[in-house]
């Protein structure tokens, strides 16, 4: 190096007990890890909100009464919301992709390290921003759509609320930067014989996500940026005097909040494949038409926006091309729902934690779905704007992915740590989890008359809301259990081997229990229709145009053997 | 003065609801009928459903009887692929597009009829109101001026809403009557309703629109016809019992004019 | 911006890093910045000690971001090496570009969602009753001028591209430094554009034409402002490469440039869609 560039030293990793390297780690596996203990936190965070709503909720109260005044409430709804969609779920999943992903394709980590570690470091900060913003006045208070005017100083002019706004640009950056890296190494960085059409579930639903998330998440970020600009610096967009200014947002925000849906539900999808394949035995039935319908959806998802939108003054036309495209981006997931039960047929079941996780998220996909319909059908989308009706389905479609998500924890955890966690602890959480959340959610169904958003209600719906408050609970402690569970066995679990499950296929589980830092000792190669690892000498020969596949198998390449 | 067998004769047709295959009537009947097939086969296909999945989870657990002799198992390190078995996954996925491609299509008929924008052109007698939101209250103005936050209207009749925002993102909906649309500063949306009953209706705010949202509640008091012109009648524009303003708002003007910002404006 | 390009290589036996302390310091310089801006309202730091203190928090972040962006890009970093891997359809292209062209085609959708947003509150207004909100002093010339700057920018980042790969590293400097001079001589004639605009006298505007002035200045401003703050990233990182260029790097290692290059452009087609946009229509 002839210039500057090298005065500076690369530092050492440090060992994985000292505190220094979860501060300058780089490597896919710890970024993971950090992700998904940081989202997992943020769910406390978001669960607490939740909580603290529904004991407002117990029952209908006057202005005053309750844990929580009006504007404290409104605070509480609009931080749920926003915690759980953007600082919960996508980094859950986005946690269990840095660590799976690079493994799965047969890379030995993302393609820009160090941005990975920037864009994890810019998610924790933003979180950490948004957690300031209840110090600086009131935090946000408009709802996780943050609807125009309403989300401009005149009515809201508390600084903290411009913090929260940051708080998601800061968000945004760290989404790009990931979303850049995971397309860059899924694109680039796979083991050679393995085409797109080939990549494991998981890998293909991460792909989709992250290209949803680069431009979706431009959307948004230039909805922030004019927001901020009108907060800071007085431009007058969503002023209550601009003209369009309030349509204008809601257009801005569903071009992007609609794919978000996507965004966060995909991840779940592609655990969902993965654990049904490897917990039943079996391969998933018509596995081109699943990833086709989700290449659709995610084109689709980009179409779809104005259906958030069918009271506001948009046309007859309109409408009607947008339930089109609606009910089309319905469809394919009807496939994908079939498929996967079709996997079941000729299985060889076993309902350990992460398919109990799964397979109840498949149920609870299912219900979601279903009363999705009912809001397709314009008519009735007119009455259910605004009510508990719309609460209670996406909720069963949200927190019906985080089930998966949760399956997914349990799944990877003995790769993650090397140790087993305990299956009567994981099947306990299970069970609170599954009563808590149905118990949870669908006296929402029942009490759907209830508009969003507001703690004064019809008396006579107060028994449903006392019920989903104590569904809520039970739904919170369940993950104490989780906690108590994975904390104890990570140090004191069973040791387990590199594929502790019968019946996984899919690369992450051919390598030891954690990984190496590198991941693999050779380069993973799949051109003889299988896994193996290539030596040094081959792939140098093979590159340079010597010799074939065959010569490489004879001389260094060790096939893979399942293991007992 | 409008003649009782005028009001009735309008009506009728509106009260059709039962008869033919696409549900017409009032908001309510419309949605009381599509929410119902909605309902019962939103249930049958959920129990279908998900009964075929917990059955076969059950019939292929691992050590139950079943013949798996000719299955083949993913192994590990295999390149990913997929089972046989996508000819049964078309069937059910045309049958299930079937279903709900022309359960859409069924409520799109409804909702042309909802939509209908010839609607008010065929109905000379509507009674025609312009709803305001504001933080936190509704105002109500009359076609001959009369402001009120509370909204009085007569059973059996078309009324046609126009509804607009002084100030933030509001939503104006009155779940007993079926009827709500979005309450948007700048825009306006319409919408209508027609009452079978004399009564009295709670009238909500759908749409988060600040510390108030909670109680931006008022009522829609549906009268007899007569009553209603009697009531009518003795209002006029300037004596309206209240005026937009609610104790805490501070921008009262008129119906149509939309306020400047509090903003600092240049100009 | 610009990722890590520098290979630790040696032969066959490459270190690959697993450790870097600048990004949780960038991110941590980005949290202060927000948390220190949070304070600004109608353009200026609210009152009082309060106000003091996000100023403080706003110019030790911006430092503390950029001074670890600075160092994170000289600090010596090996990333994976890719030699033996199914890369369709982006085989010809390397890791670095590839991630550029998509970093720019989210870019493609932020600059997509501000025109498509004036175009929305245009119509809303009136598109031909816009002009109304528009002092006679905003003519097309300053845009047009800053069109053939930018063009000529784009010309000479071409030929700093070509001095590096045929090594000649006089051209590269000049070509670069050229290209720092043109983006300046954009802004600086942007900011006495705006200067004028802000000070316009008249019957229509008597107070100016500002930011808050009306919807037409807001949506002026802001799009021509984020890409004013593009042109603004650009000249950072042309002024970083100009000190390493006069160092004698990039000698036959164009692709840095190259990448620059292809942000450069991007920028430079931006305008061609604002000038019209904003300057004529």
């Amino acid at each position: 190096m002839s210039d500057g560039a090298s005065r500076l030293a690369t530092p050492e990793l440090p060992d994985a007990t000292t505190l220094k390297r979860w501060f300058v780690t780089t490597n896919h596996k710890d970024v993971g890890l950090l992700y998904v203990g940081t989202s997992l936190f943020f769910l406390v965070f978001g669960g607490v909100l939740a909580l603290l709503v529904r004991s407002q909720l117990w029952v209908s109260r006057a202005p005053g009464e309750g844990l929580l005044g009006p504007v404290a409430y409104n605070q509480a709804v609009s931080a749920h919301g926003l915690l759980m969609v953007f600082w919960f779920l996508s980094p859950l999943a986005i946690g269990l992709a840095n660590y799976v992903v690079p493994l799965q394709i047969g890379a030995k980590d993302l393609a820009f390290p160090r941005l990975n570690a920037l864009s994890y470091w810019l998610y924790l900060f933003s979180g950490l921003l948004f957690g300031v913003s209840f110090f600086q006045g009131t935090s946000f208070s408009g709802g996780w759509t943050m609807y125009a005017p309403l989300n401009v100083p005149t009515f809201m002019p508390s600084l903290g609320a411009t913090t929260t706004v940051f708080a998601l640009i800061l968000f945004t950056a760290s989404v790009t930067v990931g979303g850049v890296n995971f397309i860059t190494t899924i694109h680039r960085m796979r083991a050679k014989g393995l085409s797109l059409w080939r990549m494991p579930l998981f890998t293909w639903t991460i792909l989709l996500t992250v290209w949803m998330m680069l431009f979706a998440f431009a959307a948004l970020l230039a909805a922030l940026l004019v927001l901020s600009s009108d907060r800071l610096l007085g431009t007058m967009y969503f002023a209550q005097s601009s003209p369009g200014g309030a349509l204008l947002w809601t257009h801005l925000f569903w071009f992007f909040g609609h794919p978000e849906v996507y965004i966060v539900f995909f991840p779940a999808l592609g655990v969902m494949a993965e654990v049904f394949q490897t917990f039943t035995g079996r391969r998933i039935v018509g596995r081109k038409w699943f990833i086709a319908a989700m290449v659709l959806v995610a084109v689709q998802s980009f179409f779809v926006w104005m259906h958030h939108m069918f009271l506001t003054s948009i046309s007859l036309n309109v409408k009607t091309l947008f339930m089109a495209t609606t009910i089309g981006i319905s469809l394919p997931f009807d496939l994908m729902v079939f498929a996967l039960i079709y996997t079941l047929k000729k299985g060889d079941i076993r309902f350990s934690t992460p398919f109990l996780f799964n397979f109840g998220a498949l149920v609870l996909f299912i219900l979601g779905g279903i009363t999705g319909v009912f809001l397709g059908a314009v008519v009735l989308d007119y009455e259910f704007r605004g009510t508990y009706w719309v609460v209670a389905h996406f909720h069963y479609v949200m927190v019906g992915g985080v089930t998966a998500l949760i399956g997914g924890i349990y799944y990877w955890f003995p790769k993650f740590t090397g140790r087993m966690y305990d299956e009567f602890l994981g099947k306990v959480h299970f069970a609170m989890y599954f009563v808590g959340f149905n118990l949870l959610y669908f006296p929402m169904f029942v009490a759907w008359e209830t508009p969003r958003r507001v703690f004064a209600y019809q008396s006579s719906l107060e028994p449903w809301h006392q019920l989903a408050t104590v569904g809520g609970f039970l739904l919170g402690s369940s993950f104490l259990v989780m906690f108590y569970n994975l904390y104890r066995s990570a140090w004191a679990g069973e040791e387990a081997s590199a594929s502790p499950w019968e019946y996984a296929s899919t690369a992450e589980w051919t390598v030891s229990s954690p990984p190496p830092l590198e991941n693999y000792d050779g380069y993973p190669d799949y051109t003889e229709g299988e896994l193996r690892y290539l030596d040094e000498a081959t792939v140098r020969a093979e590159s340079t145009g010597a010799g074939g596949a065959a010569a490489a198998a004879a001389d260094g390449g060790t096939l893979l053997r399942r293991e007992g | 003065m409008v003649p009782c067998d005028t009001v009735r004769g309008l009506a009728l047709p509106l009260h059709t609801g039962g008869g033919g295959l696409v549900p017409r009537g009032t908001r309510v009947q419309v949605f009381d009928s599509i929410f119902e097939v909605f309902l019962v086969l939103g249930t049958l296909v959920g129990a279908v459903v998900l009964g075929y999945m917990g059955l076969k989870a059950f019939q292929y657990r691992r050590g139950a009887e079943h013949d798996d002799g000719d299955v083949s198992r993913p192994v590990l390190g295999e390149l990913p692929r997929g089972s046989e078995g996508g000819g049964k996954l078309f069937v059910s996925f045309g049958l299930s597009a079937v279903v709900v491609v022309s359960l859409i299509s069924w409520t799109y008929l409804t909702l042309l009829y909802v939509e209908d924008p010839g609607r008010s052109a065929a109905d000379p007698e509507a009674l025609e109101v312009e709803v305001i939101g504001g933080q936190f209250s509704w105002t109500f103005v009359y076609p001959n001026g009369h402001r009120s936050t509370v909204l009085r209207a007569p059973a059996d009749t078309d009324v046609h809403l126009t509804v607009t925002s002084r100030d933030v993102f509001h939503n104006f909906g009155v779940p007993g009557l079926r009827v709500k649309t979005d309450a948007i500063p700048g825009q306006t949306t319409s919408t209508w309703f027609v009452a079978d009953e004399p009564g009295t209706y709670a009238a909500h705010c759908y749409e988060l629109c600040g510390s108030g949202h909670s109680f931006m509640d008022t009522e829609v008091v549906i009268m007899e016809p007569a009553d209603y012109e009697a009531w009518y009648a003795n209002t006029s524009a300037s004596a309206g019992p209240a005026n937009a303003s609610a104790p805490n708002a501070t921008v009262s003007d008129g119906p149509t004019r939309l306020p400047t910002t509090a903003k600092g404006v240049g100009a | 911006m610009t990722p890590p390009a520098t290979a630790v290589e040696t032969g066959h036996d490459r270190h690959e890093s697993h450790a870097s302390v600048w990004p949780v310091i960038v991110a941590a310089g980005a949290f202060l910045t927000l948390l220190g801006a949070s304070g600004i309202r109608q353009g200026s730091f609210v009152d009082g000690t309060a106000g003091g203190v996000y100023l403080g928090l706003l110019v030790s972040g911006a430092v503390v971001t950029l001074g670890a962006l600075v160092a994170m890009t000289m600090e010596p970093f090996g990333g994976p090496v890719v030699e033996w891997a199914a890369q369709w359809p982006f085989a010809e292209v390397e890791n670095t570009k590839l991630g550029m062209w998509v970093f720019l085609a989210s870019d493609v959708v932020l600059f997509g969602a501000f025109i498509g947003a004036y175009a929305f509150v245009r119509v809303a207004h009136g598109w031909q009753a816009w002009h109304d909100l528009i002092p006679a002093a905003h003519v097309p010339l300053p845009g047009l001028i800053n069109t053939y700057l930018l063009l000529t920018s784009s010309f000479s980042v071409v030929i700093a591209m070509v001095a590096a790969r045929e090594e000649r590293p006089r051209v590269l400097v000049g070509s670069l430094v050229a290209t720092f001079g043109l983006g300046v001589a954009f802004l600086i004639n942007k900011a006495l554009e705006w200067q004028h605009l802000f000070h316009v006298h008249g019957a229509a505007f008597p107070n100016g034409w500002d930011l808050s002035t009306n919807i037409a200045s807001s949506t002026f401003y802001l799009t021509t402002g984020l890409h004013g703050a593009h042109v603004a990233v650009g000249l950072l990182v042309t002024l970083y490469m100009i000190g390493r260029a006069s160092r004698g790097a990039y000698m036959g290692d164009d692709e840095p440039i190259e990448h620059f290059g292809l942000y450069w452009h991007f920028v430079d087609v931006v305008w061609l869609f604002l000038f019209p946009l904003f300057y004529i229509l």
